[in-house]
Order: C-alpha cells, then sequence, then structure tokens
C-alpha cells in the first residue's frame, strides 16, 4: 500500500501572482502576464508555472478563436478557475493574519 | 512562409510529449511569431531581431526548467509507487554499495596517498586497485540497506519478495566472482603498482592467491610437516571465508525481509539505520571470532558461524512477528 498524505494546495509566489492578475482581468495571454507583472515574471519559464497550475486546477486554457492574419501559430489564453480564486482567498487570509500575529507578537 | 521559432519547434517535437508541445513549447513559438510580425508591420527591424533572441533564450530557458521539473516528479514518483519496487531495490542497492565502497577506499586513500606518493608510486592507478576488495563486503552491507530503505512501510508482497532475494542470489555471484578471482588479481597489482617489482619476481601472500591456487597451497600444507599449523589454519580460514563471504549478500536480503515484517521498527528512518549498522558490525564480530577460533584450532566449519547465526536470527524474527499478528 503506497504511503500518501492529504495534501494542503500550496501556492507559491510566482502563481499567486498569476492568479491576482487573472483574477483582475479574467483573461490574458502568457506575454501580457510577463508585462502586467513588470517583469516579476520570465517569458521563458512562464508557461511552466502555467502548465504547473493548469494540473493543479488553478487556471484553465484555450487557443484563441481567430487564427493570426500573418501567419503563425495560435496563441493560448489563461483564465483562473473558480478553484484557484478560492485558493488565492484562503492564502490571502492566512498570510493576512500570520502577519497580524508577527505585529502583535511582544518582542 | 518560415516564421521565426519554427527550427526550435520541430527540433522539440522530436523529443517532447504532444502535451509538452501544446503546453509549453507553441506558447513560447507563438508569442515569439506574434510579437515578430508585429514589429514588421511597424517596420522595427531591431526590435524584431531583439525578439528572435528574445525568444530563442525563452525557449531554452522554458526546456530545461520543464525537463528538471520532469526529472524531479520522475524521482518522486520512483521512490513512491509499488509498481516500481524492484527498481527501487535495485537502484538503493546500488547507491548503498557504491557509498560504502566509495567510504572504505576513501579511508585508504587518506591514510595511505602520502605513503604511496612519497614512494613515488602511481597513486592513482594503487588505490583503483583496492576498489575490488571494498565491494564484497560493501555490497553485503548494500543489500541489507537497500532493501530495508526501498520497501520501508510498503506491503511486500510474494512477487517482490522473490525478485528481492533473485536481486541478492545475482549479488551472492558477483561477491563470489569478485572474491574469486578479481581481489587477488587487484592485490597483487597493487603490490607490483607499490613496490615496482614484476609480478613474476613478487611472491603472493594468500590473499593473493586464486582460489585454485589457494587450493593446491592448502594440500601443500596439509600434506606435509606443516599439517595443523598455524600458515595452515590462516591459508584454511582464508579459502572458506571468500565462499562464507559471498554467501553474504543472500543471508542480508532475508534479514532485511524479516526485518522489514517488524513495523515498528520502520516508523523511524534513524532507528532502522541503527538496526542495519549494528548488523553489520555483529556480523564482523562474528567473522573475526570465527577467525580466531579456527586458530585456536577449531573446525574450519566455524567460518560459516556469522552466516548460519543471522539465518537462524532471522527465522526466529519471522517466527515472531507471524506469532504476534496470529494472537492481534
Amino acid at each position: 500500500m503506497t504511503r500518501r498524505r492529504d495534501r494542503l494546495p500550496t501556492l507559491p509566489p510566482k502563481e499567486a501572482l498569476i492568479l491576482q492578475l487573472l483574477a483582475r482581468d479574467r483573461e490574458m495571454y502568457g506575454l501580457e502576464l510577463v508585462a502586467t507583472s513588470r517583469r516579476r515574471l520570465k517569458r521563458g519559464t512562464v508557461y511552466v508555472t502555467l502548465g504547473r497550475m493548469e494540473k493543479k486546477g488553478y487556471v484553465t486554457s484555450r487557443l484563441e478563436d481567430a487564427p493570426p492574419s500573418a501567419g503563425g501559430l495560435p496563441r493560448r489564453i489563461y483564465e483562473a478557475t473558480a478553484f484557484g480564486k478560492r485558493v488565492l482567498a484562503a492564502w490571502d487570509q492566512v498570510a493576512a493574519r500570520l502577519i497580524r500575529s508577527f505585529r502583535d507578537e511582544p518582542a | 512562409m518560415k516564421q521565426p521559432g519554427d527550427r526550435l519547434r520541430s527540433l522539440a517535437a522530436r523529443v517532447c510529449s504532444a502535451r509538452t508541445m501544446e503546453r509549453l513549447i507553441d506558447p513560447v513559438i507563438a508569442d515569439m511569431q506574434y510579437e515578430h510580425a508585429d514589429a514588421a508591420r511597424r517596420g522595427a527591424l531591431w526590435r524584431g531581431f531583439w525578439i528572435r533572441l528574445a525568444g530563442c533564450s525563452a525557449f531554452w530557458k522554458g526546456a530545461a526548467m520543464h525537463a528538471i521539473e520532469r526529472v524531479k516528479g520522475g524521482m518522486q514518483e520512483w521512490l513512491v509507487r509499488d509498481d516500481l519496487a524492484i527498481g527501487r531495490v535495485l537502484g538503493f542497492i546500488a547507491a548503498a554499495t557504491t557509498a560504502l565502497v566509495v567510504l572504505d577506499n576513501l579511508t585508504y586513500a587518506l591514510g595511505g596517498a602520502k605513503a604511496l606518493y612519497e614512494k613515488q608510486a602511481d597513486t592513482a592507478l594503487a588505490l583503483l586497485f583496492l576498489v575490488p576488495q571494498a565491494f564484497p563486503i560493501a555490497i553485503s552491507m548494500g543489500v541489507l540497506f537497500g532493501i530495508l530503505y526501498a520497501m520501508r512501510l510498503r506491503i511486500v508482497t510474494t512477487g517482490v519478495r522473490r525478485a528481492t532475494l533473485a536481486i541478492a542470489f545475482c549479488c551472492t555471484l558477483a561477491s563470489f566472482g569478485t572474491l574469486a578471482w578479481v581481489v587477488p588479481a587487484s592485490n597483487q597489482a597493487f603490490r607490483v603498482a607499490v613496490s615496482g617489482i614484476p609480478s613474476q619476481a613478487l611472491s603472493k601472500g594468500l590473499n593473493e592467491l586464486t582460489l585454485r591456487e589457494l587450493r593446491w597451497e592448502l594440500h601443500r600444507l596439509n600434506g606435509g610437516l606443516m599439517r595443523g599449523s598455524v600458515q595452515a589454519r590462516d591459508a584454511a580460514f582464508t579459502y572458506h571465508m571468500r565462499f562464507a563471504l559471498s554467501v553474504a549478500p543472500i543471508v542480508s536480503g532475508l534479514l532485511a525481509l524479516g526485518l522489514l515484517k517488524v513495523r515498528r521498527l520502520q516508523r523511524s528512518r534513524v532507528a532502522l539505520g541503527a538496526v542495519a549498522v549494528m548488523t553489520c558490525v555483529c556480523y564482523y564480530v562474528l567473522m573475526y571470532a570465527s577467525r580466531a577460533a579456527v586458530f585456536d584450532g577449531w573446525s574450519v566449519a566455524v567460518v560459516w558461524m556469522p552466516n548460519i547465526v543471522f539465518v537462524v536470527g532471522t527465522l526466529f524474527l519471522v517466527t515472531r512477528t507471524r506469532q504476534a499478528s496470529g494472537t492481534v
């Protein structure tokens, strides 16, 4: 029998940033996320992070509808799922409580 | 018309899965092509050149990060999945044996390298000749540690048990081959490398004789006035110990499978390791005790004492755990 533990959904900083941007603007391309993040996200690695988030169920993606007029591959558009938004909200709450408790901690 | 990134995409298509192409490679290439088309429309040539450069860099960075994640994920799966148990046992045994061989030879290297260098011997080559003699001991300990840690907290099915014992048996054959032929040859090569005397002129000690040569030496010593002498007993011990030590991996394998029945022991990695270390120490204490016994005049059959003690101990452990589970 394999030893398994129920895992808490994790939210590393880059994934949290992507969810914050997608929660604000609904749908974005990968390069838009890089540009909007003010270079906190990198072009090469943003799609690896997005792929990981898609496996976790935090985001969904689809290919853009209309083919580009100048040719080339269709781009992929990303959107936060309801589950991803709930995970972001839960982590924000936990982070806010922790920060408050550290500030209230007597020296 | 060729688009920027087409060559990279066709290169990636040869090695990546369809999913990786769809979720990682195509988005990176699509972004590069979109931006490049936009720059071309505006007549910004230098921007187009920079976009190609940035796009290529993004492609390789993404591919490298994905490869690292795949290896990491693959390792985690290998450690967890029950259907990969045999591979895990083999991997752990190989890792433990290699670590023990390196550790054993490191102590030699640290202790003997200076002396070898002063003698102007070919230090690296000389130390390499010492590697085989660590192997029989390392592999029997490696089998014990490897099976214990690979199968810790898992249910050991009949198939896994059989395969594990088959692996231990193969380790026994490897150990026997090393003790019978490789160790004598490498020991002699080490002595030649250190002394500079040619092999034919350098008389062999007991540890440099092959099994056949050792058997002749034993006949020679027992046939004449040297019968029952210290040299004869030493030769008898060396000869029979090679067989007894060869069997140690399969004894270790049986013991490891017996220890795996004690669930309480497996909860702590440290406790499991401590028991494995103590077991190895006991084996060597018994081995040296058997040597002393042979020199004291006891029958040479006493060299099998460590193996017999451990097999009996394993049977006792298995019987006790069966009785304990029967009364629950």
